[in-house]
């Protein structure tokens, strides 16, 4: 016969069994309901949409006056019924992106497109309808030409969702401020308005599905509470982030990063024609990127006439294409621009990924050789090779399209200039007083440190930390400005919200600078 | 003048009136079909100028009735503008593959789909 204990501990052991297995079947049954409620969606908005499209397609023969002339009265009425419309194809547009996200069946299609001709276009249009509620809207533009590799109507879906927020809840008399900022390895977005505002502890909600956080019960206004869920999924896809900083009463300032691509910023209008005309026919492209650094300063300290050298080096990279890919190889295309300023541009498709790293390799060899066998001195001649998208963006998944590969290979002493490496020591915020706290970092470069924090700090604010140099087990002292911020997922064991933070270093002090590069060094190899 | 011919093909009975009455105020003449069959049929018969074609059509698929078009040298010179509520990438290329000469999304914007008519038939205002 079994012993009291013995017993005890079977009954227990089956009850917690039993249990196990009804959460399981209780998750299923739930997993269940969710997939077919996201197919209802999304059976529903694209029902919905037909009818819709027939609306707005009748009401256009009355508008347009195809049918006749209208009077006032009438053309009023049909403005309102257009303006429904549109919000009505707006909610099921909305709806229908939720469910694909929710499904995983939204797909970005990248090309690479400048920031100009993204929002160029749009300005005259959001301006308008800025100016119709008596607000004054204002673009600020950096000057140089910013190539960034995205979606760009996804891109453009969630600059518009912003300023049309923007619009939405700031008063007749407002003012509203879009403005680009290049960053270090970012593109920073920021919408500003001067409108109502969002209480504090509303701001992490404000990026969830189906929340109105508003304080007005203006019919008009509401939406469907997906604007922001949709843009803050359209983000982190790209690889970005995005945040918001407000004060009731007072306004609101959205913030978003996309990642940046140099390279791209060394592209002409025909080499990105001819990017782009690869990825429309899908056909994976590789652009490879030769950079002299510092090439004003170089070109001095060399002995080669600076032209009979550019040519020298095109010749190289023609010949290491023919030597690697073989000559008779007709059906390959290989561009190569020369910029007359120390940078070359190679594109060429569809290739294996080891074919085009050795590719880079047996070029670097050549181009040393060259600089050897024409002993030029003086010169501090590194070649290091950097590729896109960088590995450790890689592990959220395909954030990135894979079909553009690009590789740059650097000449000189500069060559690994904000090359980002994951980087785990201790930060500690030590300026300003009030927001001292000791933090972890993640990623590091000679430029910028990215961390985490308890504390959410105003975009642009300057701070100061101290962090501990792993391998130099040295601490050094940075100022910084605050250029990016997101609200982490928080977990069931955390207490509080914490924030990534991206931190631009303010010029260093020499000993430090010294310290933080020869640091990198050690972690490159 | 004689007035030129267009074949517009769509499901939707509301669409096709809607299409109609818009390209009849420019004086074109319009013959409907709502589906790929009956499309392809009176495609063959009438021979039009130009040919409106939705993609998700019952019996014969939007596709199909291009490819089949496209690919008969007697009416291949037909232009052939794709009409669909998907403004998906892929289905624009397709669509290309198969031969057709434009694409236009539903809803569509007149003065758009008019430009479009007006440049493949050849009469530039």
């Amino acid at each position: 016969m079994e012993n009291i204990p013995d017993m005890t501990r079977r009954i227990r052991d089956e009850r917690q069994s039993e249990e196990r297995l009804q959460t399981r079947q209780k998750r299923e049954v739930l997993k269940g309901l969710d997939r077919h409620k996201t197919e209802f969606v999304s059976a529903v908005s694209h029902e919905l949409r037909t009818p819709l499209s027939i609306i707005k397609q009748l009401l256009m023969l009355l508008y347009e006056e195809t049918l006749g002339p209208l009077n006032d009265k009438q053309r009023e009425v049909l403005v309102k019924m257009r303006h429904n419309v549109e919000r009505l194809k707006d909610m099921i547009d909305k709806l229908l992106d939720v469910s694909r996200i929710e499904r995983g069946k939204l797909k970005l299609h990248y090309s690479l497109v400048s920031l100009h001709e993204l929002l160029g276009d749009s300005e005259d249009y959001f301006k308008e309808s800025a100016q119709e509620k008596g607000i004054i809207l204002k673009y600020h533009f950096p000057k140089e030409e910013v190539n960034i590799f995205v979606d760009a109507e996804r891109v453009y879906q969630v600059i518009s969702n912003l300023i049309n927020n923007a619009i939405k809840f700031t008063d007749p008399n407002g003012k509203i401020r879009v403005e680009v900022k290049v960053l270090e390895a970012k593109i920073r977005i920021g919408v500003f308005d001067t409108g109502i505002g969002i209480a504090e502890s509303d701001i992490p909600k404000i990026f969830n599905k189906f929340t109105q956080v508003s304080t007005r019960q203006d019919a008009a206004k509401k939406g469907v509470g997906l604007g922001l869920a949709i843009a803050k999924e359209l983000v982190d896809r790209h690889g970005g982030e995005i945040w918001a900083e407000s004060q009731l009463g007072v306004g609101s300032r959205f913030y978003f990063t996309l990642p940046r691509f140099y390279t791209a910023d060394l592209l002409t209008g025909r080499l990105k024609e001819s990017v782009n005309a690869f990825l429309r026919q899908k056909i994976p492209v590789h652009l490879i990127n030769l950079l002299i650094v510092n090439y004003e300063k170089f070109k001095e300290r060399i002995t080669v006439a600076p032209h009979k050298m550019a040519g020298d080096i095109k010749g190289i990279i023609d010949a290491s294409f023919k030597e690697f890919f073989g000559a008779g190889n007709g059906k390959r295309q290989l561009f190569i621009a020369d910029m007359h300023s120390g940078k070359y541009s190679l594109i060429f498709p569809a290739t294996a990924q080891e074919k085009v790293d050795g590719f880079c390799d047996l070029l670097s060899e050549k181009i040393k050789s060259y600089f050897i066998t024409h002993k030029i001195e003086n010169v501090f001649i590194a070649l290091g090779i950097l590729s896109y998208p960088p590995q450790s963006s890689l592990q959220a998944g395909p954030l990135f399209s894979a079909n553009l590969n690009i590789k740059e290979i650097y000449i000189g002493a500069e060559m690994r200039r904000y090359r980002r490496i994951q980087y785990k020591t201790s930060v500690e915020v030590v300026s300003p007083k009030e927001a001292r706290e000791s933090c972890q970092s993640l990623d590091i470069s000679q430029g910028g440190l990215c961390f985490i924090s308890r504390r959410s700090f105003k975009t642009d604010a300057k701070i100061a930390v101290n962090f501990f140099l792993l391998k130099k087990k040295k601490v050094i002292l940075a100022k910084g400005r605050v250029t990016w911020m997101s609200l982490m997922d928080r977990f069931p064991q955390d207490l509080t919200d914490k924030y990534k933070l991206g931190l631009e270093f303010l010029p260093l002090k020499d000993r430090d600078r010294k310290l933080l590069l020869q640091e990198l060094e050690l972690y490159y190899e | 003048m004689n007035k030129k011919c267009i074949l517009v093909i769509d499901d939707e009975q509301d669409m096709l009136y809607a299409v109609k009455l818009q390209l009849e105020a420019c004086h074109y003449k319009v013959l409907t079909a709502q589906d790929g069959q009956e499309g392809l049929n009176i495609a063959r018969k009438e021979a039009p100028d130009l040919v409106i074609l939705d993609l998700m059509l019952p019996k014969l698929d939007g596709y199909k009735v291009c490819r089949l078009l496209k690919f008969d040298k007697k009416y291949s010179a037909i232009p052939i503008i794709m009409f669909t509520a998907r403004a998906q990438q892929e289905d624009e290329k397709l669509g290309y593959e198969v031969g057709a000469n434009a694409y236009i999304t539903k809803p569509f914007d007149p003065k758009k789909l008019l430009g479009k008519i007006k440049e493949l038939l050849g009469e530039t205002s």
